[in-house]
């Protein structure tokens, strides 16, 4: 099951009621026929399709329910003078699909065409099974044991080393752009906040960033990045399946610094135990401060491995 | 598929009438993240602004009504219908030059309207990016105390404005600047995990304190001053200052704060004046000129300065604010004597 949270303001469970969704049956292109509906998220819904090859994939739909309505099977505007916000998330869109068709991955999911229809596109694709990771925090027994959390840590740097050499940086690691297939795999799947990185790269027109994972250059225009970044993101992630909670927002950790207050981010390697290697990795992968991180995925990767 | 096939989106169309016909609308004028907004012709006659409440992530249009889909945003939305009710009530009790002033208010489709009168002036937003407009420091010095005396209305209600920009301060054909009651009540939901920040966000960004865009905890009349300064600070400088995040990730990487100080720096103003916009712009609230009546008061030519410093420093002595009593009372007869 493919999952997002909502977007801006709040994340109910029924919002998955599907009220503007194709219905089933819609023939999306000239590939495609709507035959499920798998959930939304606040740049839309996502659907189960059959491809006329038999194939049965998921359709990833641009309609950002904050700017768009539906008009018959079209996707109209809410109001008239959101026409360009609404076009610059089709942008998006249509960027994530580019930089997904150039990985394969055993982590990443396989997917990346890129479909035109009803006044706006559609990614393919593939059907992942399973939950996403933050299905799996809920409750502490349900959560990941220490040894699967480091798999997990392993696994997604492993994808993360791919994408940066690509020249990428992910930009939205999180317990949500997680799934954990039936095999106990996690697989990326969300890739609509990737960009390049190096040169130009502060140009970015919006900055998407999420509450506890984003590290604080996010929020800031024209701030420096990098792939220290991604880990922050990670490692806030793999915080989540540690302590079950979500970590402080990188932005109060940054106040507190500033103001001389300590961190309310409390480490996590402090207390002794047979992890502590693993969870002052993590602290390290966290410093408020980008260069003060472990600075690449190959770095930690490689500290994950001797421990 | 929809009960009214014409429409297009989401907005009332021109024509459609409120209030039993009492307001029929004219004119369609924008959205903004928490209303649209239109212009109407009353029964007899006058020109109105119409702010309609609508949260585009949660509310779709079904006839005229607005329909909620999910269960759970539904009961968010009531209590945030309250929340606006409730503010702008309040509004509608102020009457004051320097505040565009409201109507009338009621509840029709599921949601609610707040009529305004339609303040004839432009917005300080689109004056600003004007390079053929420049304001003299005379000017500016008397937009600086009509913002000022609007906040110490504000914020004599117990309220924050919380989301004062130059889109939302109307100058008026004689020069006076008038504050918008677009009031940042209806901010995100901290509860959710994802947001947007877009580049109108960032920009609102120069104008507003760390602890009004992320730091709930810490909000009080100081932080609506810091606002009103940042303004400021643009139509001394022509730039809008640093922005407020980026000021506190430079202190606490050690590095110099970007802010660049005005006092001594624009010969035509006043020194004083300077010196008080800074002071409202400390990066961190307690540091900061924490009320409307003392930025007055620091602004005012006739008195000294250093006076109005021993005088604070005082009051954080003294258990019982006396002498900041006396502020009030002086300041209060100098908007008198005006």
């Amino acid at each position: 099951m493919v999952w997002k949270p909502s977007f801006m303001r709040t994340a109910s469970v029924d919002r998955l009621t599907p009220v503007d969704a194709l219905p089933i049956g819609t023939r999306v292109g000239d590939e495609h026929e709507i035959t499920g509906y798998l959930g939304s998220g606040g740049f839309g819904y996502t659907y189960l399709a059959r491809r006329f090859d038999g194939h049965h994939v998921a359709l990833k739909e641009c309609f950002p329910f904050e700017f768009c309505r539906r008009n018959g099977l079209d996707v109209g505007l809410k109001a008239h003078d959101l026409a360009d916000d609404f076009e610059m998330i089709r942008d998006g869109f249509q960027q994530e699909a580019a930089i997904l068709a150039e990985f394969e991955h055993e982590n990443i999911v396989a997917g990346g065409l890129l479909i035109t229809a009803f006044n706006t596109v559609y990614i393919e694709m593939d059907q992942v099974h399973g939950k996403p990771l933050i299905d799996h925090l809920s409750s502490w027994f349900k959560r990941p044991s220490r040894q699967q959390t480091k798999q997990i840590g392993r696994d997604v740097l492993d994808a993360l080393e791919t994408i940066h050499a690509k020249g990428y940086l992910h930009k939205d690691i999180s317990p949500d752009n997680i799934i954990i297939n039936q095999q106990g795999v996690p697989i990326l799947i969300d890739f609509g906040s990737a960009a390049p990185f190096g040169e130009n790269s502060d140009d970015d027109p919006m900055l998407v960033v999420k509450i506890g994972y984003s590290p604080q250059e996010f929020y800031r225009a024209g701030a420096k990045v990098g792939q220290a970044s991604d880990l922050y993101q990670l490692a806030a992630t793999l915080r989540h399946c540690i302590t079950g909670q979500r970590p402080v927002e990188s932005v109060a950790r940054l106040h507190a610094r500033a103001q001389g207050r300590p961190d309310p981010l409390t480490a996590l390697g402090r207390k002794k135990s047979k992890h502590s290697a693993f969870f002052g990795s993590i602290d390290d992968s966290m410093a408020v401060l980008i260069d003060d991180r472990i600075a690449t995925a190959k770095q930690w990767l490689k500290t994950l491995k001797d421990i | 598929m929809q009960h009214s096939s014409s429409r297009q989106t989401d907005e009332l169309a021109v024509s459609t009438t409120l209030q039993g016909g009492e307001y029929t609308i004219s004119d369609i004028k924008g959205s903004s993240n928490n209303s649209y907004n239109y212009h109407a012709k009353t029964s007899d006659g006058t020109s109105v602004a119409i702010k309609e409440f609508f949260l585009r992530d949660m509310c779709r249009r079904e006839g005229n009504n607005i329909q909620i889909p999910a269960k759970a945003d539904a009961k968010i939305f009531n209590s945030l219908v309250k929340t606006f009710l409730r503010d702008a009530t309040f509004l509608t009790s102020l009457d004051s030059e320097h505040l565009a002033s409201v109507l009338d208010l009621f509840e029709e489709n599921g949601t609610a309207y707040m009529v305004k009168s339609i303040p004839e002036g432009e917005l300080l937003a689109d004056l600003i990016v004007d390079p053929s407009r420049k304001f003299t420091p005379k000017q500016i010095t008397s937009i600086a105390n009509d913002l000022a005396r609007s906040l110490v209305e504000v914020h004599g209600f117990g309220m924050l404005h919380r989301d004062i920009t130059p889109s939302n301060i109307m100058i008026t054909k004689d020069g006076s600047a008038v504050l918008l009651p677009d009031f940042g009540t209806f901010r995100e939901d901290r509860s959710n995990a994802s947001r947007v920040v877009s580049s109108v966000l960032q920009s609102a960004q120069h104008y507003a304190p760390f602890e009004l865009t992320f730091d709930d905890a810490r909000q009080g009349d100081g932080s609506d001053i810091y606002c009103v300064a940042a303004v400021v600070y643009h139509l001394i400088t022509g730039e809008p200052p640093a922005a407020s995040l980026d000021r506190v990730a430079a202190v606490a990487a050690n590095d110099p704060d970007p802010y660049v100080p005005l006092e001594g720096s624009h010969k035509k103003f006043d020194d004083r004046f300077l010196k008080a916009m800074d002071m409202s712009m400390e990066l961190f609230y307690d540091s900061r000129v924490h009320s409307a009546t003392e930025l007055m008061f620091i602004m005012s030519k006739d008195i000294d300065f250093d006076e109005t410093r021993r005088m604070k420093r005082d009051v954080g002595k003294r258990s019982t604010p006396l002498t900041h009593q006396g502020i009030f009372i002086r300041v209060k007869n100098l908007l008198l004597r005006r």
